[in-house]
């Protein structure tokens, strides 16, 4: 069967500004990239993803990227490159040149791309690369045995003298694609199509937070294309049967980023490999110091891939593809080994299962190293955003028959928003993952209606375990609510869920009603969205089931001070006064 | 895991659209991504993982007629296009449906295999839910209703409830229908519509048609016999002139749809209609409403005839013919 090699590659970053220089401007970093790469046989294809040169680059940038390219190209035998522009590579000096003509209008700067890119098109007229375009499809590349189309897609598109998301001109390709596939998609039915191009679509997880600026003004989420304009060009690449998106843009290589296997949704496989270029350890020094940053320096040192703290790091792909499709990518990262620096094969992702392992072809080790670098997430701080936000900490007497709070948390908003409700369901999932009594339990149970909506969205990440919903405060429950407990049933431990844990009698109330049926005590593990209780527990008397409390967040709620029967605020109605009749 | 099995009529019936929402469940990816997961459109490897395993033992099918149901399946991710079509061909008596928008519907064609859109896995759900019903749900003790009159035979629909596959599969149907409904009335099954739901049964469905769908849901907790709201958490933003689609998980006499139908248009809102598992056909109350969306409807001939269903009331005093 004939395999192929080919190599992806990002965001060079190439400068001839003191101070800015790329890694690929450092002999010893070259010589070290280029030894691994001799080590991988049958590679003859480059693709290089953009950001050739940093900031808009000059002539001399390019230069640099030049000697790069020729030389890569004669000690490895590289006979193909692809290479699609990036936003560095547009040159924002050369479209300010052109803005003072009365006849160009400074919001469309961005459409003049003979000039934004002059210096990369000269870039690629000189190593002989394929200019099919200067827009939209910008270069395709044809390889035979096993056959492949490697299709360039420009997402500079709307990039002028400010940055911004990336953007596909949608014509242009839909354009270019009937020309290259013919009006009936006639042309290279059976070949396996990759686009390549600059900006990665969706959020790159690292940098999910990061806002990117143009002169104080928020313009995007970094690493993301527009997305109206890529839901429409996806939808475009699709019916060309393209299902490969190459990207660079986010100076990280996602882990775990191959679709469909970890994002089943989504039609496209997206594949994005870190920056070959970047020096992080400039960008470090830059914002850390000994003295203040002394735990940010700690954990610099834990990480053993040469990168930034944020999950950023240097990086190429190797891909492998058969005639059956593709068969295997390899992440190969520049990592710290006992304080030398190296290439190594990081991660390995298999695609086709049909073809035989031979690990010979596939060469060298593969380090076991964990790339964990990301904060976990804080869900107190996100859900205490909202409760502020929205107003949903409300301040007053609230008096049931048997009880009474000073003040109360409405959790109606979470439920009826449903990006809150998969965002509460993420979060009880890690708990279910991490904590090991929740790990074990025999069943989960959703506490009233709320339990109920709460459990809908969790049930189905654990089919295996039993699960029902019990309503809250009844004196006596019908059997077809209690139908899952009888004395025969293997129940020894179970998980409630309900939205606030105050002074735990509704929970006391199912515990017993559990008990009496499977005359079992049963360890009961209560998640919820808050914990609001005065001393972060629930009081247990004698003989009874012990209670474990695990919320997303904090927030205690006074018991009111005069009780439900003599608080004068309620009883003469002084103040802000809510009454529920039952309980 | 959700093929349907007629030994009667000697058929297994694949949904692959069906297979595909399971696995993304399993795999945790839409509360991340929050995604409206009728929408996937992709066959993804871990599902034809599965499928290739279908049916454990075909020997045991052999005189089987086998449906593969594609209906919202245009893609497939391609490096296991080889083994499903390969999968496909080695089926005994195999059909395709609803295949024609999917992006290797030619090649198929190529193969020789029969297509019946008729043979699909919508219309092999009626029988199948049907016979679940009678089987299952049935319980002879009886049950007096929150509105005093008293059932001769209670349905339990928490034994499909607790069971996941089952609550899966039930209400995949009522997504499938409303996702028709959108398509065709409203041309924009995406619109988000708003699920009303007020009972336990009815909160866990609006629950997975929250996220199948992709529509929010606003609840009230609970309605009392007499329109009573006790712990009314409208929220306001969503309370006020949007168009509500009542879930519930079984309508019969539609007294439920009624109250939960008053307190909507009480706080602005108005009724599109209703959906949830099963209606029993014996109240014209729905009648007016353009959603009218069960998995399964049994007619008043059936509901009697095949389920046993009757209804009395204390008005009876045991005169009727049929008490008699």
């Amino acid at each position: 069967m004939a395999l192929r090699k080919i190599m992806h590659i990002a965001d060079m970053h190439i400068s001839n500004n003191a101070g800015d220089e790329s890694l690929l401007q450092k002999e010893k970093y070259v010589e070290d990239l280029i030894e691994s790469l001799k080590k991988i046989e049958d590679l003859d294809t480059l693709i290089i993803g953009g950001d050739i040169v940093d900031k808009g680059g000059s002539e001399n940038a390019y230069e640099s990227a030049n000697e790069f390219i020729e030389r890569i190209r004669d000690e490895l035998n590289i006979k193909h490159i692809l290479c699609v522009p990036g936003n560095h590579d547009v040159n924002r000096n050369l479209l300010m040149g052109i803005s003072g003509d009365k006849s160009t209008k400074s919001d469309e700067l961005w459409k003049y791309y003979d000039i934004k890119l002059k210096y990369y098109w000269q870039f690629a007229e000189k190593n002989k690369l394929n200019i099919y375009s200067h827009s939209g499809i910008v270069s395709y590349e044809i390889l035979k045995n096993p056959n492949i189309i490697l299709l360039g897609i420009d997402s500079t598109d709307r990039i002028g003298t400010k940055d911004g998301y990336g953007f596909i001109n949608l014509k242009e390709i839909e354009e270019g694609f009937k020309k290259i596939f013919g009006k009936s998609r006639e042309k290279y039915q059976d070949y396996i199509k990759i686009a390549i191009m600059h900006h990665r679509p969706i959020v790159y997880e690292s940098n999910s937070q990061t806002i990117i600026e143009n002169n104080g003004n928020e313009i995007g989420l970094y690493g993301t294309c527009d997305s109206e304009n890529w839901e429409k060009a996806k939808k475009i690449l699709l019916e060309y049967g393209i299902h490969y998106v190459w990207t660079g843009h986010v100076h990280g290589t996602q882990s775990g980023q191959i679709r469909p296997f970890d994002f089943p949704h989504d039609e496209i496989n997206y594949s994005t490999v870190g920056s070959i270029g970047i020096d992080f350890s400039k960008e470090l020094k830059a914002r850390l110091t000994p003295e203040k940053d002394k735990d940010l320096l700690d954990k610099l040192e834990g990480l053993k891939c040469y990168g930034s703290l944020n999950g950023n790091h240097n990086a190429y792909n190797i891909w492998t593809i058969s005639d059956g499709g593709l068969v295997r990518e390899e992440q190969y990262k520049y990592i710290i080994d006992e304080g030398n620096r190296r290439w190594c094969l990081w991660n390995v992702k298999d695609f086709e299962e049909e073809i035989e392992d031979d690990s010979s072809v596939f060469g060298t080790e593969v380090m076991d190293v964990p790339v964990n670098n990301k904060e976990p997430e804080n869900y107190e701080e996100k859900i205490l955003d909202i409760v502020r936000e929205q107003g949903l900490y409300k301040t007053g007497h609230y008096h049931w028959k048997n009880s009474a709070r000073l003040n109360w948390i409405d959790t109606s908003y979470f439920f009826q928003h449903r990006e809150m409700m998969f965002y509460i369901a993420k979060g009880f999932n890690e708990l279910f993952e991490k904590e090991e009594k929740l790990k074990n339990v025999d069943c989960i149970i959703g506490l009233g209606i709320k339990g109920t909506i709460l459990l809908s969205y969790i049930r189905f990440l654990f089919p295996k375990k039993k699960c029902t919903y019990i309503p809250e405060n009844k004196k006596e429950y019908v059997r077809y609510e209690m139908v899952l407990f009888n004395e025969n049933t293997e129940i020894n431990s179970i998980a409630v869920l309900t939205d606030v844990v105050h002074s735990g009698n509704t929970v006391k109330t199912l515990a017993n009603e559990v008990y009496k049926k499977t005359q079992k005590f049963q360890n009961i593990n209560v998640v919820s969205i808050f914990d609001s209780t005065p001393d972060g527990r629930i009081a247990t008397v004698a003989g009874q089931a012990r209670f474990r409390l695990y919320p997303l967040a904090k927030l205690k709620v006074t018991d009111c001070p005069g009780g439900c029967e003599n608080c004068e605020i309620y009883i003469r109605k002084l103040a802000n006064v809510i009454e529920y009749k039952e309980d | 895991m959700f093929e349907i099995i007629d030994e009667n009529k000697k058929q297994y019936i694949i949904s692959l659209h069906l297979e595909e929402i399971s696995m993304a469940l399993e795999l945790k990816t839409h509360i991340v991504e929050q995604l409206r997961l009728f929408s996937k459109e992709t066959l993804n490897k871990s599902c034809v993982d599965y499928l290739i395993k279908l049916p454990g033992n075909l020997e045991k099918y052999s005189d089987y007629e086998f449906c593969v149901d594609f209906e919202h399946i245009k893609y497939m991710a391609p490096n296991t296009k080889q083994r499903f079509l390969k999968w496909l061909q080695n089926l005994p008596n195999v059909k395709i449906s609803h295949c024609e928008n999917f992006e290797h519907y030619e090649e198929i064609k190529k193969m020789g295999i029969i297509e019946n859109d008729i043979l699909d896995y919508r219309n092999a759900f009626n029988d199948y839910g049907k016979k679940y019903i009678i089987d299952n749900c049935r319980d002879s003790q009886g049950h007096v209703t929150q509105t005093g009159t008293e059932l001769g035979i209670y349905i339990d629909l928490k034994r499909i409830i607790n069971d996941s596959i089952e609550m899966l599969r039930w209400c995949y149907i009522i997504a499938y229908d409303l996702n028709n409904y959108f398509s065709l009335v409203d041309d924009e099954p995406e619109k988000n519509n708003l699920l009303f739901c007020h009972t336990m049964n009815g909160s866990y469905i609006a629950g997975i048609l929250s996220q199948l769908l992709g529509y929010d849901l606003v609840y009230v907790d609970h309605l009392g016999p007499y329109n009573k709201l006790n712990k009314v958490d409208f929220y306001k933003g969503k309370s006020r002139s949007e168009e509500f689609i009542i879930i519930a998980d079984m309508v019969c006499q539609g007294n439920e749809f009624l109250r939960a139908k008053n307190i909507v248009e009480y706080l602005g809102g108005t009724v599109r209609g209703s959906a949830g598992i099963l209606k029993l056909d014996i109240s014209n109350v729905l009648d007016p409403y353009q959603i009218n969306v069960f998995s399964i409807n049994f007619t008043p001939e059936e509901a009697v005839n095949e389920l046993g269903y009757s209804i009395r009331s204390k008005l009876c005093s045991g005169k009727c013919v049929e008490c008699s």
